[in-house]
């Protein structure tokens, strides 16, 4: 390895922010090993089965192949790893895709518009479409992360709890434009989400609230509970009445053509949107995938011309959403690489495995091993590429699933979920969670009181609140932190804008041909 | 009436699912339930259910504060929601009819998931899983009875290798632990059983 190159990489000017293009040939050294591509291809494959499999999530697959990586050199470890966490980000996207259940929390958005299209005998599109959109999102955000990274994690610096809030209130707008024809139903639903979100212990002062004395909801309801019950279970009844009905074999739908490169080129400015907005959300300690998916989803609809097909069907909304949560691989490595400050879980444990192997995340990890830390930025790019290899033969199988029969596909499904809810904390009240939000969300459906909102509610209300009453802790109650910066000025101003267009919208489509579009 | 406009364009003849569409009715009782949900929330559940260090009592940093201040959103919006569907509803009473036979089909699937829930309480995850998945498909419409025989064997067998050996996710003991009893035989026999 190369060790202690130069000074020019301390973060300093803006001037030397470049990247040392004789490292990089170095780092690029380091990966061409066919040991080093076998482990990125393991991890991918293990990624992608562990993604669409419901209930096992990105970090329990990293968490699961760590042990394995006491026995190999760091770069090969590092592979298998970073194979895993970005290959799992989009795996969950084809169970929410095929069949309502998001395999992982970061999926979530996926399902809004993902689902509807494999109705619709689409499904082939929505695959491709996640597919290519992520590998293009990530391909984009690890060159992001690669050339600014050291500007980046300055920025990223200037992010303080106030900041931070604002960027959340700023993503919160995104339950406007997830609520079909009825904001009033929509904001209803965001309620629920936020109140069901409250359960389990303070983040701040530790007190429980609504736990009843039960120790397993101390941890609150975990979000792949939540997102399970509230869009496997409706489904499953739903098709579980219709199957009944039928009383002969009928299946999810058609794979249908494959998307033209024509249709997947024009949605380039969705790509660079989404992996704008998924890049800051990365490089934010914290945050995760699933806001990203919601902020590239929101931000899609936002631009979009057909605003009116996201819910029933968009590939903006598809594209936009999976741009979004593949954005923050790369970001999410530049403040562990760079501050030694984890972006979020999984980056936590893939820093905690560069320790194992003696490497130390944060300021002098550059200083000592430059050629290291770009190799880990071109091995996302391999594992892209091996991504979009096994995505496309996963495509390929997903045949199976749409010409199962409802009848069989479905109990089946409700099977899985059981097990996966099951296994992610190991307990039984996760289980009976998640069939009680099932419950929830299936009569919340018979009224068409949107699920996404309560969806994204639940994911940003824990942040919200935490970064909400630590701005108030800081600033001893006064309200004035949260204008005390540019950056959370904006954002705000943002939020603003965007919950103001928001309601202009939903009055002007009012009584239109578009507004029956959604409300049908 | 609007009709489940998604499964209405599948390629297939599919039978339309009336619980998908809201009513007139549905929606005064959702208003008045969500109302209800949020007044006895805000009186009731967050003094009786919120622990409130004393010191932050009455602050913005009170455990209390984001709950009291989602269920008096959830009551506002409530009552508009109430006023409006309400509205409607003295307008125009009439409702669907075909909702009836699909309320009863769906209340069957929730009560097999109850039936498989407790199930996986008295004979664990794995026989759980097989009596819920046959009842499940059976009730779905299938009649083979060998298909749901081979699913109902393979399925749980799969997912318990995979979860309990390989991902080592510790199951529930069941209050009649026969895989516990399975695998106790098989040592007995020195792995032949």
């Amino acid at each position: 390895m190369v060790r202690g190159r130069t000074q020019s990489h301390r973060w300093g000017g803006l001037g030397d922010h470049m990247i040392d293009f004789d490292v990089l040939l170095q780092s690029l050294k380091l990966i061409l090993h066919w040991n080093v591509i076998a482990a990125c291809f393991a991890g991918v494959i293990w990624g992608m089965f562990v993604g669409v499999t419901p209930g096992l999530t990105g970090i329990m697959a990293v968490v699961i192949a760590l042990p394995l990586t006491f026995f190999m050199d760091p770069q090969s470890a590092i592979a298998l790893l970073l194979g895993i966490y970005v290959t799992a980000i989009y795996g969950g996207s084809v169970t929410a895709i095929m069949i309502a259940t998001p395999g992982t929390p970061n999926a979530a958005a996926t399902v809004i518009d993902g689902y509807p299209l494999a109705r619709q005998g689409k499904a082939r599109q929505a695959l491709e479409m996640a597919l290519y959109a992520s590998f293009t999102a990530g391909i984009l955000s690890t060159v992001v992360a690669l050339v600014i990274f050291p500007i980046v994690a300055t920025f990223a610096l200037e992010f303080g709890a106030a900041e931070v809030f604002a960027v959340i209130v700023f993503a919160i707008t995104i339950i406007a434009g997830v609520s079909g024809d009825s904001l009033l139903k929509g904001l209803i639903a965001a309620c629920f989400g936020f109140l069901i979100a409250t359960i389990g212990q303070d983040p701040i002062h530790g007190s429980s609230r609504f736990t009843f004395g039960v120790s397993d909801f101390q941890a609150g309801m975990h979000i792949l509970t939540l997102l399970v019950g509230l869009f496997t279970i409706p489904e499953i009844i739903v098709r579980g009445v219709e199957a009944y009905k039928s009383r002969d074999s009928v299946s999810v739908g058609d794979m249908g053509p494959g998307i033209s490169f024509r249709k997947f080129f024009s949605f380039w400015p969705i790509y660079l949107r989404s992996c704008a907005g998924g890049s800051l959300l990365g490089a934010l300690p914290g945050l995760g995938g699933s806001p990203a998916a919601f902020l590239g989803y929101f931000l899609a609809q936002r631009f979009s011309k057909t605003p009116e097909e996201f819910g029933n069907g968009s590939l903006e909304g598809v594209a936009g959403a999976e741009a979004g949560n593949n954005s923050v691989c790369g970001p999410a490595l530049v403040p562990m690489m760079s501050l030694g400050i984890p972006g979020d879980t999984t980056t936590a444990v893939l820093m905690g495995a560069l320790v194992i192997h003696g490497l130390s995340p944060g300021p002098m990890l550059f200083e000592s091993s430059p050629d290291f830390v770009y190799s880990v930025f071109l091995l996302l790019f391999v594992a892209l590429i091996f991504l979009l290899i096994v995505g496309t033969g996963v495509i390929s199988m997903a045949k199976w699933v749409v010409q199962m029969p409802t009848q069989i596909l479905f109990p089946v499904v409700l099977i899985l979920a059981t097990y996966g809810t099951y296994a992610v904390r190991g307990t039984m009240i996760d289980v009976l969670a998640m069939y009680g939000v099932g419950f929830f969300g299936f009569l919340m459906r018979t009224q068409k009181i949107p699920a996404a909102p309560f969806a994204i509610a639940f994911i940003l209300g824990p942040l919200f609140e935490n970064e909400l009453r630590k701005s108030l802790i800081i600033s001893s109650g006064s309200l004035d932190i949260f204008v005390s910066s540019t950056i959370s000025i904006s954002f705000l101003a943002l939020a603003a804008l965007s919950a103001g267009a928001s309601v202009y919208l939903h009055w002007r489509l009012k009584g239109t041909k578009a507004a029956k579009i959604i409300s049908d | 009436m609007a009709i489940d406009s998604v499964t209405s364009e599948l390629p297939s003849p599919m039978p339309a699912v009336e619980l998908e569409t809201p009513t007139r009715r549905g929606d005064v009782v959702a208003a008045i339930l969500c109302l209800t949900a949020g007044l006895s929330g805000y009186l009731l559940l967050v003094p009786a259910a919120v622990y409130v260090p004393s010191k932050v009592a009455g602050t913005a940093n009170s455990p209390a504060f984001l709950p009291n201040v989602l269920f008096l959103m959830l009551t506002g919006l409530s009552v508009i929601y109430l006023i409006q569907s309400f509205t409607v509803y003295l307008r125009q009473p009439a409702q669907g009819k075909a909702r009836k036979m699909d309320w009863l089909l769906a209340g069957g699937t929730a009560v097999v998931c109850v039936g498989y829930i407790v199930a996986i309480y008295f004979v664990g995850m794995t026989l759980g899983a097989a009596l819920g998945v046959a009842a499940m498909i059976y009730y779905f419409g299938e009649r083979r009875v060998w298909l749901i025989g081979v699913i109902a064997i393979i399925l749980p067998f799969l997912l318990w290798y995979f979860f309990e050996k390989i991902a080592h996710v510790l199951f529930p003991t069941p209050w009649f632990g026969i895989m516990e009893w399975l695998e106790g035989a098989r040592n007995l026999t020195g792995g032949v059983a």
